[in-house]
């Protein structure tokens, strides 16, 4: 495995700069989510109306489910192109960062001056006005570039060096993902035409976005799945698994979402949520891959404990290594996410609970470790080491207290995406209570996070050094 | 030692570059119809 040295300094530079604005991008989405919770956290009902409320909630989900998610993507992308010698277009990977910049700063206009009917479509709630749009759909270009990139530099690398390494091909069919997911949004756009025209504003909405956010959570899942590997790796060196079968599953990511175009085509657009069919279908294939490679890890670690070569302290569980910890818990968190998905009943409460499961607990926690890793890489420190070690087990706690509040209220017929305040005192009283702790626990171990990673990436190295020397050390001696 | 070989990187990627070309052609062909009926050629 090549080490962050062979990283070259443009490479860094890029990473670095994708790394810096994914993480901002978590602290705002942070923020809004402690609003958000504690407004419907019985007692304390932080913001003052419906509206405010509702607006906070689109900014939420739009810089937490859209903008964080996919920034650390295309940073996870940036790092796998450099360690796997993948030849990534320099120019062609700035302009992505830049477009995807310029739409985060347009989205966050009419946010900033609560501009727009507020509309809580599934996916992508948003404000119905044309800067809501023209800033979304730059941001997600900018993200497509950035993946059209990294599938070019694929294709074009020198294929006498070997095989693409697991977490390279694993990418590649997420980039694969993420290019399906814009063509089902054009597809969509195509199809329905612009303007609700008369149609029922959620209606319309709801369709749009149907194909490209089933997509998405096919490009989520699969960086997830790609950072898992990735950190375990760090300790026990190249995946102990059958690649080929490896390969195959990860295909999988890219081949499912497929499907997201084609309802466009051969219903009346506007109905295409209901033909659950073609969701049931992606739910299944979404976690299908997964439920293999997952326990595919656990082999993996099995093999490579049993092998003199692996260090001492990998045969108990290395509770103060923020990396496997962030990976553990996120394995366990998503495993759980899962679980409780066929207990999703529609319009309840129980819908977040899943969806904060498998995206919070399982895809950002394991970002979240991959993170403290990429610091060494862009030739960084983490810093406050001690509060690093507790970090990812306050967020784990947090998001842990959260769901089982959520799934509490949810089995109670507690709504979502609603201000709550006049049926506050209801039925579903303690579980919010015990969602409103643990938000506060998760905001806890989010800002701890963001503290830490924006410090160390922010904080002036004295002098420059090539050789960094990380706080962290895995087998690989990176 | 990795054996260096220039073949598809999983079994299937053959087949999924395939699919994908028909899927690309269908989406072509699906959304050309839509856009002539939008401008009233058919």
């Amino acid at each position: 495995m090549k080490s962050s040295l062979e990283l070259t300094s443009a490479h860094r530079k890029l990473l670095y700069s994708w790394l810096l604005y994914a993480i901002s991008a978590a602290a705002i989405a942070g923020t809004l989510a402690f609003a958000v919770a504690m407004t419907r956290t019985p007692g304390v009902r932080l913001l003052p109306s419906a509206r405010a409320f509702h607006v906070m909630l689109v900014g939420h989900v739009t810089f937490a489910l859209t903008i964080w998610l996919l920034a650390f993507i295309s940073t996870v992308w940036t790092y796998a192109a450099g360690r796997a010698g993948l030849p990534l277009n320099r120019r062609v990977g700035w302009s992505g960062l830049i477009i995807a910049l310029a739409g985060v700063v347009l989205i966050s206009i009419p946010l900033a001056r609560f501009q727009g009917q507020d509309v809580m479509n599934d996916y992508v709630p948003l404000l119905d006005t044309p800067l809501f749009f023209v800033g979304f759909v730059t941001f997600v270009a900018g993200i497509g570039v950035t993946a059209a990139n990294y599938l070019a530099a694929v294709l074009r690398r020198d294929r006498a060096a070997g095989p693409l390494p697991l977490t390279a091909y694993g990418m590649a069919c997420a980039a694969v993902a993420m290019l399906t997911g814009l063509t089902a949004l054009s597809v969509a756009a195509l199809r329905l035409g612009l303007g609700a025209n008369g149609r029922p504003i959620y209606d319309y909405y709801q369709a749009m976005f149907w194909g490209m956010g089933h997509s998405f959570q096919y490009v989520n899942s699969a960086t997830m799945v790609v950072v898992w590997y990735t950190l375990i790796g760090v300790f026990l060196g190249e995946p102990k698994v059958n690649q080929k079968l490896a390969k195959g599953l990860f295909m999988l990511f890219a081949a499912f979402p497929l499907v997201t175009p084609l309802p466009y085509f051969f219903y009346d657009p506007i109905t295409v949520t209901q033909h659950r069919a073609w969701s049931i279908l992606l739910d299944v294939g979404l976690s299908l891959p997964i439920m293999f490679l997952g326990p595919m890890i656990l082999i993996w670690v099995w093999r490579a404990a049993g092998a003199t070569r692996a260090a001492p302290w990998l045969r108990r569980m290395p509770w103060n290594e923020p990396r496997v910890m962030a990976f553990a818990f996120s394995a366990a968190l998503f495993a759980f996410g899962l679980y409780i998905h066929p207990a999703v009943r529609h319009g309840t409460l129980r819908t977040p609970a899943h969806y904060h499961s498998v995206v919070v607990g399982g895809v950002t926690l394991a970002f979240m470790g991959l993170a403290y890793h990429l610091l060494s890489s862009v030739n960084r420190q983490v810093v406050w080491r001690r509060v690093a070690v507790v970090q990812p087990y306050l967020f784990a706690g947090g998001i842990m207290l959260l769901v089982a509040g959520l799934l509490g209220a949810g089995d109670l017929g507690a709504p979502r995406k609603t201000y709550d305040a006049a049926v506050t005192g209801v039925a579903w009283l303690k579980p919010m209570v015990v969602m409103g702790i643990g938000a506060g626990i998760a905001a806890l171990g989010g800002a701890l996070f963001v503290a830490i990673l924006l410090w160390s990436l922010l904080r002036k190295v004295e002098k420059p050094r090539p050789v960094a020397k990380p706080v962290f050390v895995g087998a690989a001696g990176d | 030692m990795e054996k260096k070989h220039s073949g598809p990187e999983a079994p299937g990627t053959t087949v999924l570059v395939f699919l994908l070309l028909i899927w690309i052609g269908f989406l072509w062909f699906g959304s050309w119809i839509t856009l002539a009926q939008a401008w009233g050629l058919r």
